[in-house]
């Protein structure tokens, strides 16, 4: 792994950064360069030794109306995410391990199409389009 | 899961149920909103793989038409005019260090983040 593929430089360590300005809305852009949604929240994690650390970031539709006050609607739509898919990862959450580089733009080491914020568009096109006579010609 | 396992499980929190949460000190002064979270690059976690983003403490002040305009964000060097409007608008940006938390914030509480006592000079302002 070279040094750029670390969240942050490591040769600016000590960087910091405030979450609300320099992260949070910010473009979530994938592996391919594939625009993969917004940062709509940042999740951290507190040690037993009362520090505090960032562990994931948080992306797609539930997470934003949870953030923007429509709580219920927001956790309902997270649930069904995780209920709809539930062989796979909560796609939501993106842990900091994934993450290639915080800039400007926010580069992942996910593809787009696992991500929270193409759920729906995925979930459609598996059980609605893909059932359609003559879809599996189109990629 | 055990009980020990439920103790050890760790905590999250989201940085939007701590940003617009009140600060109020130990004396339960009010001084202002969450702003933001400052994090630090803390070098690399534990796995040696990766840097870490260790939570340095929050940016809080008074929210109003000084924050609306941006004025809390930066120092407004000038022109006159715009400084003076900004120290008649701009209340104080301040920042407190994340272990001078007088107890964790609650992930399902939007309850007062409280604080230490501001030292005799104050807390430390940004703007």
């Amino acid at each position: 792994m070279s040094a750029t593929d670390d969240p942050v430089d490591r040769s600016r360590s000590g960087r910091t950064m405030d979450l609300a300005l320099e992260l949070l809305d910010h473009q979530i852009v994938d592996r391919e360069g594939r625009l993969a949604g917004k940062v709509d929240d940042v999740e951290l994690e507190l040690d037993l030794d009362g520090s505090a650390h960032v562990s994931a970031l948080l992306s797609g539709p539930g997470v934003l109306m949870e953030r923007m006050g429509h709580r219920r609607f927001g956790r309902w739509r997270q649930r069904m995410e995780r209920v709809l898919e539930p062989d796979d990862d909560w796609r939501t959450r993106i842990p900091l391990r994934s993450v290639r580089t915080i800039e400007s733009r926010v580069r992942v080491n996910l593809d787009a199409a696992d991500l929270a914020s193409h759920g729906t568009e995925r979930w459609v096109g598996d059980h609605a389009v893909g059932h359609i006579p003559g879809a599996r010609h189109v990629d | 899961m055990s009980t020990d396992d439920v103790a050890a499980a760790p905590v999250v929190v989201r940085l939007s149920s701590l940003l617009g949460r009140q600060v109020i000190d130990a004396e339960g002064s009010f001084h202002g909103h969450v702003v933001d979270v400052r994090v630090v690059q803390a070098g690399p976690a534990p796995d040696g793989t990766r840097a870490r983003l260790q939570v340095e403490g929050l940016v809080f002040g008074r929210r109003g038409l000084g924050a609306r305009l941006g004025l809390l964000r930066h120092r407004v060097h000038g022109p006159w005019a715009l400084t003076s409007l900004a120290r008649l608008l701009g209340h104080e940006i301040c920042f407190v260090a994340w272990d001078q938390l007088v107890e964790r914030p609650d992930p399902d509480r939007r309850a007062p983040i409280r604080i230490a006592a501001p030292p005799p000079d104050g807390y430390r302002t940004l703007a």
